[in-house]
């Protein structure tokens, strides 16, 4: 039975998650639900704890070489958790009273109980299946608006794009499989300068893995799918899945790769998908599209870091730059809420005057915004720096330069929503967000400021996590 | 903890402001006042102490900060900084002072920024960490980002933007050379004095050169000199007066600080190497801004120009240095000096030049020099402050800008003869336009439009009087403060 202890936060999920279904069945005050799935992350972060405390005795590759039970899965799954706390709270406000809010709440769960899977991830059908579990549950969740035909048509999108990249991924994985003769990527080694079968099964997973971090070119889902699902999932798809997924391209490269012939690979693939990515973002109107390319550019910032991953810097600065990196943009998607249930929409025009009809968000905004440029005096700036930090002490100066370039590029789009909240003068009516979103909000605030002015814990925690891998 | 207070006061005064209602105009402008002068006060009484006769740094404070990557809160000052800190506390009072009659809408948003932005600015002269540099560095960006964007003149969001993303470019280049000197220190520190003294680049030609053109992009940009100027007549024109005021006050002096405090103490042997080019650009930026400046017949470019001009004496200087570098001559230092009171110099008058032009603007809804004219007679104040400061800014013996360029000719001449010769060109056109100004301002038959214009008021004399009387008094007798900037300087470099 103690076996069964390093899955603690996956058992507790999958009960939350059955807990949530019953719940929603016996129920009436639906609009609750996003209390009880709280709830359940609460008890899961609970599980991430124990575990971590069990951890010295059970640490490795357990489950017969499938499964990675080691500090940097559970920091995935921390970080994971904690941030679907915060998407259930902006969620609470902007799905009431739009039906089935229980199931909402259960595949809220069970993305999170796939995020945790994934991050656990050690052996080529394991990691198949906790990428399509993922992708399903993001596919329900992204047509979830099912009065608005944009959801719909998002969530279709979506599907089609991810069934073929997935079969594509399959591929892939069984020709390593008939390589390696193994699963677990502890049997594997691929080496990409002797064969060709070998780099072409690098490619196709590459491209599965490409659609989760949407990487150029496999991210013309990511404009359609972010304006048109539901703004909270919007938000949980521009973080988690490319956290989750980061760690498990991580793993792969790191464990299934002999040589190193993947990194220059990587690093054209950094500059191809921040510069794609911000350049478009600059044309954008709708913010939702504006951030769902900033995504982009930001999954090209973190695959310099993954680049160079094979050096502790690299490591470091790509897992670090997660947590600025997830206060931020959720922050950002929840001021997007508190503008949608005003406006019914979020275009840039809907932003104007928001300094007037809320300060509050409009302040809070602007720190996100600034962090995800970043500017020092936010946490996204210490993220960048060490993202910076990477390719200086890696030898990729020219890295470095491009992500200097693209800095700037993307400030001019960020401050076009600054522009349209501070500049822009004339103020509709005010602006109240709901408790639930001004509590999601503060919590994001603070933690910006924080990581910028006391990052020391968060280090330790993300260094401590790296110490015994 | 002295410093720290000092730091302190304007970010807990823009804190406070923050939380006043916004419709208590009076009191949010007199909380702006009350700690900007209290700011000013306070630098003020740290000149007791500290000891004018040592060059070392004074007041230091040193905490960790991010003891994993060595980080540390260091603060600290000496006579290259201390002299600015109090310039921009002086200034920040007086902008402050002259905006209380000068903008009428959204004054809580205005008040909180302009005191962070005094906290930037402050932490940037006082800093001796290069993360924390760096941080105060943008601190101070976003503020004038949001008071040209908000309050400034009808292409104000073409011109904060352009502002915003030229600094953002140099300082995240700025950034790279950091990195590139953290990471070849042994053991990685941020920490300026150490970096100094240990130099960790020399004897490494391509990184040095790599890490001297990150610094020198976000300096110059900065500063700002030819070919990296175009974003100042902008940023100046669009800019409400303070904060022109404060823009080319303070804000250029970080770039001609981090060319004296961090780019030769760190980098000399690159320095020397590149100093023929950077002398090339000062040339250009002394002689070329000045020409660009006679010009103008806008009042507000006219100014804006005349400190890429004034900008150009303080790269000259540097530059002088840098052909000594590694070295460092005893005129050299004096050049630098004379840099640094060139810096002062300019703060004080080119900022109250922006306020006159502020104050002609408000009276008369023009700032087109050709349809002035006569306007000596009807408003005498105004006329004795703007002859006064025109007069300064051109070089007048006895006023505090002819301190500072004779200070600084004298100690280029050894070291950069060619460059000093091009470079007294610049003063001559400079002496030409700044004269024509008053010309056309002042003298010849009055515009009859303008017959009405009230002269200046209390709060605008009160605004310039002690700018005006510090560029007196800095004229009539520096040797003290350049006593106090030489020690430091030597000091910095070594020389005994």
């Amino acid at each position: 039975m103690e076996k069964l202890l390093p899955l603690l936060p996956e058992i507790t999920l999958f009960l939350g998650a059955v807990f949530c279904l019953i719940m929603d069945l016996l129920g009436k005050e639906r609009q609750y639900m996003f209390a009880v799935a709280i709830g359940a992350l609460l008890v899961a972060l609970e599980g991430v704890i124990a575990s971590a405390v069990v951890l010295p005795v059970f640490a490795g590759v357990i489950f017969a070489g499938g499964f990675a039970f080691d500090p940097l899965a559970l920091l995935v799954k921390g970080i994971c958790i904690v941030g679907m706390i915060l998407i259930s709270l902006i969620s609470a406000r902007y799905m009431r009273g739009r039906g089935y809010e229980g199931e909402y709440y259960l595949f809220l769960l069970l993305s999170t109980l796939a995020l945790c899977l994934l991050a656990s991830a050690y052996d080529l059908l394991f990691l198949y299946i906790s990428i399509e579990f993922l992708s399903i549950s993001s596919y329900i969740l992204t047509g979830y608006l099912r009065d608005n035909p944009k959801s719909g048509e998002s969530a279709l999108k979506y599907f089609l794009f991810g069934v073929v990249l997935s079969a594509t991924m399959l591929y892939g994985l069984s020709i390593i499989y008939g390589i390696s003769g193994g699963t677990s990527f502890s049997a594997i080694s691929l080496s990409l300068r002797e064969s060709q079968v070998a780099k072409l099964a690098f490619i196709l997973v590459l491209a599965g893995f490409g659609f989760k971090l949407a990487i150029v070119p496999f991210h013309m889902w990511v404009p359609d799918v972010f304006e048109g699902a539901p703004t909270p999932i919007s938000a949980l798809l521009s973080v988690f899945p490319k956290l989750s997924a980061f760690l498990a391209f991580y793993r792969f490269l790191n464990q299934c790769m002999g040589g190193k012939e993947w990194v220059l690979l990587i690093a054209w693939l950094s500059v191809l998908t921040m510069t794609l990515g911000n350049l478009i973002a600059i044309q954008q109107r709708n913010v939702k599209r504006l951030l769902g390319y900033s995504t982009i550019a930001h999954a090209g910032y973190l695959l310099i870091a993954l680049a160079l991953s094979t050096g502790y810097w690299g490591k470091f600065s790509l897992f670090f730059y997660f947590l600025p990196y997830m206060f931020a943009n959720i922050g950002a998607f929840a001021v997007a809420i508190a503008v949608y249930l005003k406006e019914g929409k979020e275009d840039l025009e809907d932003f104007r005057g928001l300094s007037r009809r809320s300060p509050f968000s409009a302040l809070a905004m602007v720190i996100f915004l600034l962090s995800l440029i970043g500017i020092p005096g936010t946490g996204g700036f210490v993220g960048k720096f060490f993202i910076f930090a990477t390719a200086i002490k890696g030898g990729m100066g020219w890295l470095a330069v491009i992500l200097l370039l693209n800095s700037v590029v993307s400030a001019f789009y960020y401050l076009k929503i600054v522009r349209e909240m501070f500049i822009a003068e004339e103020g509709k009516e005010r602006i109240e967000e709901p408790f639930t979103l001004k509590f999601a909000l503060g919590i994001c605030l603070a933690f910006t400021l924080l990581l910028m002015f006391y990052p020391q814990p968060f280090i330790n925690l993300v260094q401590a996590s790296l110490s015994s891998f | 903890m002295l410093l720290s207070n000092l730091l302190l006061i304007p970010l807990v005064g823009s804190i406070f402001i923050l939380f006043l209602p916004s419709e208590e105009r009076k009191l949010i402008e007199r909380s702006a006042l009350f700690f900007s002068g209290l700011a000013f006060l306070y630098s003020i009484a740290l000149l007791w102490t500290v000891d004018y006769q040592e060059g070392i740094i004074q007041l230091e404070e040193i905490y960790n900060w991010i003891p994993s990557i060595n980080v540390r809160y260091h603060i600290g000052v000496d006579g290259i900084s201390m002299p600015l800190v109090i310039l921009t506390t002086l200034l920040t009072f007086v902008s402050i002072l002259y905006s209380t009659i000068d903008i009428e809408r959204r004054l809580k948003e205005y008040y909180f920024l302009f005191l962070l932005l005094e906290f930037g600015m402050l932490g940037v002269f006082l800093a001796l960490d290069f993360f924390l540099f760096y941080l105060f560095w943008e601190i101070s960006l976003v503020p004038m980002y949001f008071i040209i964007g908000v309050w400034g003149g009808p292409r104000k969001e073409y011109a904060a933007i352009k502002f915003f993303l030229y600094t953002l470019f140099g300082s995240l280049a700025m950034l790279l050379a950091i990195l590139l000197l953290y990471f070849t220190s042994s053991p990685h520190t941020f920490d300026i004095l150490q970096l100094t003294q240990r130099k960790p680049l020399s004897g490494k030609p391509l990184l040095e050169g790599l890490a001297f053109l990150g610094f020198f992009l976000a300096f110059a940009i900065k500063l700002p000199s030819f070919p990296f100027h175009t974003w100042l007549p902008d940023a100046h024109v669009e800019a409400p007066t303070a904060g022109s005021v404060i823009l080319a006050g303070i804000l250029l002096k970080m770039g001609g600080y981090g060319f004296y405090r961090i780019l030769l103490p760190i980098l000399p042997d690159a320095c020397s190497r590149y100093a023929p080019w950077v002398g090339l650009l000062a040339l250009i930026s002394i002689v070329y801004g000045a020409l660009v400046a006679m010009a103008q017949s806008d009042f507000k470019r006219l100014v804006a120009y005349s400190s890429v001009n004034h900008m150009g004496y303080v790269l000259l200087a540097f530059t002088a240095a840098s052909f000594t570098a590694g070295n460092l001559t005893k005129e050299a230092s004096l050049a630098l000096t004379g840099g640094v009171l060139e810096m002062i110099a300019h703060g004080l008058i080119t900022g109250s030049l922006f306020l006159l032009v502020g104050m002609i603007y408000v009276r008369t809804h023009n700032r087109d020099l050709n349809k002035y004219g006569g306007l000596g007679a009807i408003l005498p104040r105004y006329a004795g402050f703007l002859s006064f400061f025109c007069l300064a800014s051109l070089g007048l013996p006895g006023l505090a800008g002819f301190a500072a360029e004779f200070t600084i000719f004298v100690g280029s001449f050894p070291s950069a003869k060619e460059f000093v010769a091009f470079a007294l060109l610049g003063v001559i056109i400079t002496v030409a336009f700044f004269l024509w100004t008053i010309r056309r301002v002042l003298q010849g038959p009055l515009n009859p439009i303008y017959e009405q214009t009230e002269d200046i008021g209390k709060i605008d004399i009160f605004s310039l009087a002690p700018l005006a009387l510090g560029t007196f008094l800095m004229g009539v007798y520096p040797y003290p403060l350049i006593e106090f900037i030489q020690t430091a300087i030597k000091t910095t470099f070594g020389i005994m």
